[in-house]
């Protein structure tokens, strides 16, 4: 059964596992709006700063394996920026033999981007991979989240794989069928579109299944629900909550001001 | 433990009856088996006895369904699901996804029932022993095989301690081995609990079934002793059941009646 390729909680038992999911995710939200405030170079010093976050997490370079899907994005960023950014005045480079620049400009703008998606995308990986789905929607419910509502977050992660795998299942009925898969990337796309028929009814087939299996596990029952997994909310807790807001704002201000 | 009197059922949208005045009385302790071809009526029979029908699925209804002296239509889903426990047929669309061990996903029924972590922890380990999965307690419920993935959910509906627990074909997504690891789960708690079992699989009714109900075009055809209806050549044949080998050969040889009236005497 192939398990989420991207999002998967991952267990160790490190200081940042156990922390609340709320001060986690308070933190992430910090890092999430200095990297808009932050330049590129500072950007990159922030993250550089993962390094001992993911060494005292445990994690050491699972934070880091993410990034390869990143590489596609800067790639378009750079180009696309680089030759059409709209504001462009200073030439950086012409390619010999065309008429085609690059222009300096751009290729700020881009890294600029491109900083910000490193920064939100490692940060974003520590905390999936920190924290289990569970805890999270725990604490959501704390804050008056709806029950609905987690359910809906946390059994979407597991719904993805079952997806993935019968999206496998059609592929392989089809090409035996004599579907062709092969060819350039629009002959490719146009073979899959029969897919779609089959993952479709399959998926709402499912959905009602499992709404059936829900219900009869009194998943809309009134009374109060309680949490076989129990989240705490620690003095150290509180105190990095504060300690990560205070840094937070001295730097994004002090980053407006210079 | 179970009362049905004159139940019809017609699902919306469609012109024929799914259920024909349905008149069943199931025991504590008795370990049902319904069979029948596709589209009998016993999938519709079994979500009329744990309140899907007429809570959940839309259509007609007339008749009396009561479990454990309530009646279904009277009180609401969640409450049902107390007294009935369901497991389906695919247990990748029952497991819940929310949590991610084996252990997590037996107290998602728990958690809903308001229970306190105490209650939780031992009837978890109750369960788990009982069904003999410790092994796997803090395995990822996605990750283990189909038969260990349908003893998980049966584990989940267990531990809610419904006083009936309904198996809607159980076994028709896994494979053999799988099968048999769910067939000796029943057979641990046959006599311990009210059960309805739908199944394709004959070879295991003789051993399981204290009754046998026969369904065909949504009626009760007969309801038997397994063997009775095991030896029933016609009977099986003239509802589009599958004949045991053994049933078939007998009858060839004329010696089903002469076993009928042994077993009588």
């Amino acid at each position: 059964m192939p398990r989420t390729i991207l999002i998967s909680y991952i267990e160790r038992d490190s200081l940042i596992h156990k922390l609340n999911p709320l001060t986690k995710l308070t933190a992430l939200i910090c890092v999430i709006i200095l990297a808009f405030i932050l330049g590129p170079v500072n950007n990159l010093i922030l993250f550089a700063l993962i390094l001992p976050l993911s060494y005292i997490s445990k994690l050491t370079w699972d934070v880091f394996k993410p990034i390869r899907y990143l590489l596609i994005i800067f790639a378009i960023l750079f180009s696309i920026q680089g030759l059409f950014y709209p504001f462009r005045l200073t030439p950086l480079y012409t390619i010999p033999f065309t008429n085609i620049i690059i222009w300096k400009e751009g290729i700020i703008y881009a890294a600029e981007i491109s900083a910000r998606l490193l920064v939100m995308m490692v940060y974003g990986f520590l905390f999936v991979l920190t924290t289990h789905p569970g805890d999270l929607v725990n604490a959501l419910r704390k804050l008056k989240m709806p029950y609905k509502v987690g359910y809906i977050v946390l059994s979407t992660l597991h719904v993805i794989p079952s997806i993935q795998m019968q999206v496998e299942t059609i592929i392989d009925a089809q090409k035996s069928r004599g579907l062709d898969v092969s060819g350039n990337i629009i002959k490719r796309l146009r073979a899959y579109v029969p897919l779609l028929g089959p993952l479709f009814i399959g998926s709402v087939q499912q959905a009602v299944e499992r709404t059936m299996a829900l219900e009869a596990r009194a998943f809309s029952a009134d009374c109060e629900k309680t949490s076989f997994r129990q989240t705490v909310f620690r003095k150290r807790d509180r105190n990095i909550i504060i300690a990560t807001v205070i840094i937070s704002v001295t730097v994004g201000v002090l980053s407006w001001i210079y | 433990m179970i009362t049905i009197k004159n139940l019809n059922f017609k699902y919306s949208g469609t012109n024929n009856y799914a259920l024909r005045n349905i008149n069943l009385e199931i025991k504590e302790g008795e370990l049902a088996v319904i069979i029948g071809s596709i589209g009998s009526g016993k999938s519709t029979l079994a979500k009329c006895i744990n309140g899907l029908i007429p809570h959940f699925v839309n259509g007609i209804m007339s008749g009396e369904v009561e479990v454990a002296g309530i009646k279904t239509a009277d009180i609401d889903i969640s409450d049902i699901s107390k007294i009935v426990g369901m497991v389906l047929e695919n247990p990748l669309t029952q497991l819940t996804g929310y949590g991610t061990t084996v252990e997590e996903e037996i107290a998602f029924g728990l958690e809903n029932l308001g229970l306190i972590r105490e209650e939780m922890k031992n009837r978890i380990n109750s369960v788990l022993k009982l069904l003999d999965i410790e092994k796997i307690r803090y395995k990822d419920p996605f990750d283990i095989s189909g038969g260990q993935q349908q003893r998980v959910v049966l584990a989940s509906v267990l531990a809610m301690k419904p006083k009936i627990l309904v198996l809607d074909d159980p076994t028709s997504q896994l494979d053999p081995s799988g099968a048999e690891e769910v067939f000796e789960e029943l057979k641990k708690l046959k006599g311990k609990q009210t059960i309805i079992l739908i199944t394709q699989k004959m070879n295991i009714i003789r051993e399981l079934a204290s009754r046998v109900i026969v369904m065909s075009k949504g009626k009760i055809v007969k309801i038997g002793k397994p063997i009775e209806v095991l030896l029933d050549y016609k009977l099986l044949k003239r509802n589009n059941i599958e004949v045991p080998a053994e049933t078939e050969l007998l009858y060839k040889m004329n010696y089903n009646k002469k076993i009928m009236e042994m077993l009588k005497v």
